[in-house]
């Protein structure tokens, strides 16, 4: 193909990849401290500091409220984090999904995770508050998450053995595969809709559209681990994928073992998305756009990409939540309806700028 | 010393120390989230210390004055935080439940009040909240008339000739009209007024659809004040299969406000007898 | 060693390879020609290890190549492929550095570097390291990747066999681009103790530059040997189906075949 593009220059203008993670990470500690600050209930930087400090052991009990110091510790702060961890996660698994297929479109969704817990925690909403059942309202919570994150795990299983022969994956195959149970599970999310009464079709678009309010302490012991652990195992990913640009084929010479990293990278995809989805239901395009915008900045390198991802993704969820609970306060917006309303032009805009540099 | 001095003194006593101890544990800056409990909660004589209520409380026109912490069964936890609750008084059916969670790991009591449909709710609820504001006098002065004018109430439905078959109607949006089957307050409201819920295949609510509205045949349609403002009579008339039951032919429409109708509050007994002469006026 | 021992290759009834027995000693070029279909790309295949042959085996240096685990086969063998993928937002220096997988712990170091540097330089690439792969040429690019397979390989001990299978490695360049490239390979070769096996289509560019060829028609071999051995007129008739004559005794002592016209028309 010949695609000589005269009139571009010679080196690519990106950030040195150094100075963009290290400034990323002053943003995200800015956006960090912002958002542990803002809300309905005000709480400046030095009181922050102050709570923190006395949370630790350190510092005594002055020089801040007792409403403060309930909100900061019970609610906001498990909040950011959990913010945090999910943008990092989304981010990153988005990454990973697009160095995989070779798609920049490509988002964990393709291969069946989102729709999976969907549909998994659409049954357990309808099927949990049938009154034979008695179960009380958190435990409610806690099978809907279970089953969320179950099925997000089933699905992907699925998908990949649907694609898989004779112990080989073929990824085109999944893709297919991915859209076909996709669809398999929003049918049987439309069924269950229309069974279901009003209060259980209110609680599964509830779900649906992705909020971050059920944040606390115990759900973060449980949900914290499992995306860090996941997290670290997919930034390890990163030469494999810079390989996988080659092509599957060029990338087993180069030494790949393209089975090995395939099953990591969809396992680790589905365990880190299906944990997230789990607690704060769908979020869209954080996984589609992160990755988008560090290439558009930084190039294509998975080994600045991933982390640099896990950064930026962390700012704009904790971004995006913040602007859920403070543009209606006390209301609050469900963020996945925020992250696509804003999501999506800014996605076709970074898709005008794109073609310049890639075709 | 004579045992009526003994006895005037014990009163006095206790008097006194009453006054003390409830003036030290008189709670303050309560948030009350259900229509109802804000109603009680006024009922009572506390309505001063009530410092935020949700949206649904609209009764009596003290509670309009107050600050909204929002909808009741999408709090946000900050957001009731934010006016600085001592205590919370919710209904069951409020929620998030993560919502109340994290409102009492922030250290805020939450008294849970019964969201049952019956009479005897009415008086657990009077008694509960008249137990958490400490107001149990009160309270039990309430329970007393509320049995009194309960009893005149059953009576007056009791003495009906006939049954009326009613349907409810939700207006959750212009074009998704809901049904009440069996299980819902508007169906206990029905059945207390002496009438028939035209639809009992199923609980809760489903949406409208023309072949099961014909086939309940209601004499007459039930919905809120609210809901009727939203619609429109003749929007609702123009339902398919509305028009073709025996209220459609003969525009039998009844609308209460919500609170009133549904609440299962202090004027339960005045809501239904009022709910039984509109649904059997011929 | 490089040895293909009895390869065959059978898809239902039809055999695209039929008993081919090869071997590539460190240090060696050797060539594969033939008309298209003869089998080139699929003998090729067979000994980078993407292709499992319905009978013979593949050994690198007494190693079955299938008991060799990914990484271990990258570091003794690379393979140019007749087709690449588009690396849209790589720049060349990066796309060499992918060659070097095999060989990065973590991150590349410095002697990763230089050993790109080194090999963009063998294929006349430095000038445009630092450039993005899409604002290259077909043949710049071919060369990039060229360049990636030779990083690949180099940096071992020299005592261990180490083999590059190219599959017309040749066929974007420009002339003057083509021989510099051969000529680089095979000193390339020479100087790091590494087996070459190309698939060519150009005969004499074959016959200039490579020790020995080896000639297949219809998946079978019909000759192995040097230049003088095997481009013969009744070998190049029968392989290629064309009339020529073959020069020899010319400076630098290599044959040159002139192609006189198809020998298809003639009954």
């Amino acid at each position: 193909m010949e695609a000589v593009l005269h009139g571009l220059p010679a080196a690519p203008p990106r950030l040195p990849g150094a100075a963009a993670l290290i400034g990323l990470a002053v943003l995200l500690l800015a956006v960090v401290l912002l958002a542990t600050g803002r809300g309905a209930v005000a709480i400046g930087p030095a009181q922050i500091f102050r709570i923190v400090v006395h949370a630790l052991g350190l510092g005594n009990r002055t020089g801040f409220s007792d409403q403060q110091w309930a909100v900061l510790v019970t609610i906001r702060a498990p909040r950011v984090i959990l913010a945090v961890l999910t943008g990092a996660g989304l981010a990153l698994a988005g990454a990973v999904t697009q160095g995989l297929f070779r798609n920049p479109l490509a988002d964990p969704s393709l291969i069946g995770v989102s729709s999976g817990a969907a549909i998994a925690a659409a049954g357990a909403i309808v099927v949990g508050s049938a009154p034979a059942l008695h179960l009380v309202a958190p435990l409610r919570l806690a099978v809907v998450s279970c089953a969320a994150f179950t099925g997000g795990l089933l699905a992907v299983l699925l998908v990949r053995r649907l694609a898989s022969r004779e112990g080989r994956t073929s990824l085109p195959a999944m893709l297919l595969a991915g859209i076909a149970i996709t669809a398999l599970a929003e049918a049987g999310i439309g069924a269950l809709s229309f069974v279901s009464n009003d209060e259980q079709l209110r609680n599964i678009t509830f779900w649906r559209l992705g909020s971050l309010g059920a944040a606390s302490w115990p759900l973060l012991a449980i949900v914290a681990p499992v995306v860090i652990l996941g997290a670290l195992r997919l930034l390890r990913l990163s030469a494999s994928l810079d390989a996988y640009a080659l092509g599957e084929r060029e990338a087993a010479h180069v030494g790949v073992d393209a089975q090995r990293v395939k099953t990591i990278a969809i396992i680790g995809s589905a365990l880190v998305v299906g944990a997230l989805v789990s607690v704060t239901g769908i979020i869209w395009f954080v996984g589609l756009l992160a990755p988008h915008v560090v290439r558009l900045l930084c190039g294509p390198g998975h080994r600045l990409l991933l982390p640099a991802c896990a950064l930026l993704g962390a700012i704009l969820v904790t971004l995006a939540d913040l602007a859920a609970r403070t543009l209606v306060a006390p209301a609050e917006l469900p963020i996945g309806m925020l992250t696509a309303f804003i999501g999506a032009p800014a996605f076709l805009m970074l898709l005008r700028k794109r073609r310049r540099w890639s075709e | 010393m004579s045992w009526a001095l003994l006895r005037a003194l014990a009163a006095g006593a206790a008097l006194v120390c009453g006054v003390c101890t409830g003036a030290a544990e008189a709670p303050q800056r309560i948030v009350a989230v259900g229509g109802v409990v804000t109603e009680i909660a006024f009922a009572l004589g506390r309505g001063d210390r009530l410092v935020a209520v949700d949206s649904t409380s609209t009764f009596p026109d003290a509670a309009k004055a107050l600050p909204r912490v929002g909808y009741m069964r999408t709090l946000s936890a900050e957001g009731v935080l934010a006016v600085d609750p001592k205590l919370i008084l919710a209904t069951d059916d409020a929620g998030p439940p993560s919502a109340l969670a994290q409102l009492r790991s922030a250290g805020v009591p939450v008294v849970s009040i019964t969201a049952e449909h019956s009479f005897q709710a009415v008086l657990a609820k009077v008694h509960r909240i008249g137990e958490a504001l400490d107001a149990e006098g009160p309270a039990s002065e309430m329970e007393r008339q509320l049995t009194v004018r309960w009893r005149q109430t059953t009576a007056r439905v009791a003495a009906l000739p006939d049954r009326a078959r009613v349907l409810f109607l939700l207006a959750h949006s212009s074009n998704n009209l809901l049904v009440s089957g069996t299980g819902t307050a508007a169906d206990a409201m029905i059945r207390l007024a002496g009438g028939v819920n035209a639809l009992s295949g199923f609980s809760g609510y489903k949406p409208l659809t023309a072949e099961a509205a014909a086939a309940a045949a209601p004499d007459v349609l039930l919905i809120t004040r609210e809901g009727v403002a939203q619609l429109g009579t003749d929007h609702i008339w123009t339902q398919p299969g509305l028009a073709l039951t025996p209220a459609g032919r003969n525009r039998r429409l009844v609308s209460m406000d919500a609170l009133y109708l549904l609440g299962f509050g202090p004027r339960l007994p005045e809501a239904v007898r009022d709910l039984a002469d509109q649904i059997h006026r011929s | 060693m490089l040895t293909g021992t009895d390869i065959t290759v059978s898809v239902g009834d039809r055999h695209l390879l039929q008993g081919i027995s090869l071997s590539v000693a460190p240090g060696e070029t050797v060539a594969l020609i033939g008309e298209n279909g003869a089998g080139k790309s699929t003998l090729l295949s067979v000994l980078c290890g993407d292709r499992l042959p319905s009978a013979g085996s593949v050994a690198i240096n007494g190693r079955p190549l299938r008991s060799m685990r990914p990484g271990e086969r990258a570091r003794a063998r690379a393979l140019l492929a007749q087709e690449q993928h588009d690396l849209p937002g790589y720049t060349a220096l990066e796309v060499v550095l992918i060659g070097r997988y095999a060989h990065i712990a973590c991150v590349p170091s410095r002697a990763d570097r230089d050993i790109a540097q080194a090999a963009l330089a063998n294929v006349d690439a430095s000038h445009f390291a630092t450039r993005l792969m899409q604002t290259l040429s077909g043949g710049e690019r071919a060369r990039v990747h060229l360049a990636r397979t030779l990083a690949q390989l180099m940096g071992a001990d020299h005592d261990v066999g180490r083999y590059l299978l190219l599959d017309e490695p040749t066929a974007s360049l420009d002339v003057a681009h083509q021989h510099l490239i051969m000529d680089r390979v095979r000193g390339f070769a020479a100087e790091h103790r590494i087996g070459v096996v190309a698939v060519l289509h150009d005969f004499n560019l074959a016959a200039r530059y490579v020790d020995r060829l080896l000639c297949l028609k219809q998946g079978r071999a019909l000759a192995l040997g040097g230049p003088e051995a095997v481009l013969t007129e009744p070998l190049l008739s029968d392989a290629f189906g064309m009339r020529c004559t073959v020069m020899s005794q010319l400076p630098g002592g290599r044959p040159l075949v002139v192609v006189l016209g198809s020998g298809l028309e003639t009954v």
